[in-house]
């Protein structure tokens, strides 16, 4: 049993195939233990395929997948310890929803049946109706009350806010961040709200084309992108040689997205030439950095776009 | 974040164990199957029984062999739905394969048992009954004799096919679960052999064998051999498939 709140978990040159179609492709990674992991990618990049392996709901074509040091696939210790709540539900459809719980519930040694009670309440769950009779705004409600009160080491979350309301996921969001300050573990979070889900993320990975685009904590990933605005041709003086994301321009004005920090005589300079420099959300690098025409080394979509007055 | 202060999570929770878990939800459900297919059945064959009492002014043939056919698919098609409603919530809920596998194949046989001793039961009562009103009690199915006059020589007669009923229900439905409809579906001739072929063998052809000749202390070894072996090979091809299963996304 690991020391750290949570179990990690580690892939070694994993790759998943389904017939001819690569969802995963010699992927490397690592998620640290007790961290909320943001597991983003657009449709098709492999995160829930990445999400089935490490509950050992399959094996990996090649490679490696490790769950606490050891491999998830029919091991008893860790399979109590995995909860990967799907979008697609993976529950006893035809029984009432407290019948399920008391399944769940009975399978997993942290399930809390109490903090069920209480997310069936804010979710307004009927414990007396069927999942299959749910709408899929509280199918997802209820994926995610499996998912948070069976507390299990090792949680994620796969799209389990489609069909919720705004005012659910926000509920669901305060519900995550509240109890996993409580129960610290290992939480991974598939989205693709980055913009809702970013304040909750402590590190980032991104898969594209079932690759690792990049593995970072949140922080520093977030400060790797800022956004220039400024007479264009300061602008374009300033970052040249610099990976440029995006480019938007109005009139003479533009307003260019760079990757990578700046340095402090940077910033000195932007000031001295009028620059303003800015923080870029999450969401931003991520549509960037996905691009499919960065990706096959053409323009980005977004590189280049011009906003008439 | 910080997490410098908050207590520690593991998974260290007491709990029943995964197999005495998922038993009691599997027998749970077969349990609940049979009082309402035994309920339903003692209905019907009590309302024929009287029909021909009515018509013929006599019963002189077992109502209750026709439940046998019902007996034998009726739990063959619940154990093709217990792995489809329950290897994944099995699975999600954080139990292994291994577990499945063991708890589906003791309810499966339990449920096998369980029928046959409840039908042979039934058969005996019937003959009772109809031996007391002076009435004779013959099977009429083709392809069904049941030569046993006891009770443990009926549960031997009758347990093989209904024990293997159960057990290729569940082989079945992890073809279909594994491979899809259309797999399931093709192989279903081969998944379905070892009922029909314990049906067919049970009756007079196997006894007809010369080789067994000497090998069989009496009518009742035939069916039973025969299905003492089917049961290895076809809980032994279920355990080998579903140890290895993916879990496939509904769709």
């Amino acid at each position: 049993m690991t020391a750290t709140p949570g179990y990690g978990v580690t892939l070694r040159g994993v790759t998943q195939r389904f017939g001819d179609t690569v969802a995963l492709d010699g992927v490397d990674l690592e998620i640290r233990p007790g961290t909320i992991t943001g597991l983003l990618g657009r449709n098709g990049s492999g995160k829930t395929t990445l999400g089935s392996l490490v509950a050992a709901f399959r094996r990996p074509t090649s490679g490696q997948v490790l769950v606490d040091g050891e491999d998830p696939w029919e091991n008893e210790r860790t399979a109590p310890g995995v909860c990967l709540v799907r979008e697609s539900g993976d529950v006893l459809d035809e029984d009432r929803l407290r019948d399920n719980l008391d399944f769940f519930a009975g399978a997993r040694p942290t399930f809390d049946r109490a903090f069920a009670a209480e997310l069936m309440d804010l979710f307004e769950l009927d414990p007396k109706s069927k999942p299959s009779k749910l709408s899929r705004g509280k199918k997802s409600a209820f994926g995610i009350t499996i998912g948070l009160a069976s507390r299990a080491p090792l949680t994620v979350l796969d799209e389990v806010h489609l069909g919720l309301d705004a005012p659910s996921r926000y509920a669901f969001y305060d519900a995550l961040l509240a109890d996993y300050l409580a129960h610290p573990r290992t939480i991974v979070l598939s989205s693709h709200l980055i913009e809702e889900i970013e304040r909750l993320l402590e590190d980032v990975v991104v898969l594209d084309r079932g690759r690792v685009l990049l593995t970072q904590d949140a922080d520093s990933l977030r400060a790797e992108g800022v956004s220039v605005t400024g007479p264009q041709d300061a602008v374009d003086a300033f970052v040249a040689g610099r990976t440029v994301l995006g480019t938007q321009r109005l009139g003479r004005t533009a307003q260019v997205t760079v990757r990578g920090g700046l340095t402090d005589a940077d910033v000195a300079r932007a000031r001295a030439t009028g620059l303003d420099l800015g923080p870029v959300p999450l969401q931003d690098l991520f549509v960037h950095l996905t691009d499919p025409r960065r990706r096959d080394g053409a323009a980005p979509a977004h590189a280049e776009s011009e906003v008439l007055p | 974040m910080s997490t410098a202060t908050a207590s520690r999570t593991v998974a260290t929770g007491r709990r029943t164990s995964p197999l005495t878990h998922a038993l009691r939800r599997q027998l749970g459900v077969a349990a609940y199957l049979a009082g309402w297919y035994w309920a339903i059945a003692l209905v019907v064959l009590l309302v024929a029984t009287l029909i021909v009492w009515r018509v013929n002014g006599a019963v002189d043939v077992s109502v209750v062999a026709y439940a046998r056919q019902s007996a034998i698919w009726f739990p063959f098609s619940q154990a093709i739905l217990l792995v489809a409603a329950l290897l994944r919530p099995h699975l999600a809920a954080g139990m292994t394969r291994r577990t499945f596998v063991r708890a589906s194949l003791v309810t499966a046989v339990s449920t096998g048992l369980g029928y046959t001793l409840v039908l042979s039961a039934l058969l005996l009562v019937e003959r009772a009954l109809h031996t007391a009103v002076g009435w004779d009690a013959e099977i009429l199915e083709q392809g069904f004799e049941l030569t046993g006059r006891d009770f443990p020589a009926m549960v031997a007669e009758l347990g093989p096919a209904l024990v293997l009923a159960n057990l290729c229900g569940l082989l079945v439905g992890v073809v279909y679960h594994r491979f899809g409809g259309w797999w399931g579906t093709v192989t279903l001739p081969l998944t379905v052999l070892p009922i029909v072929a314990t049906l067919a063998l049970a009756g007079e052809w196997f006894g007809s064998l010369p080789a067994l000749d000497g090998v069989l202390s009496g009518p009742a070894d035939a069916p039973l051999l025969t299905g003492a072996v089917l049961v290895v090979v076809t809980a032994g091809a279920y355990a080998a498939l579903t140890r290895s299963t993916p879990v496939r996304t509904p769709r």
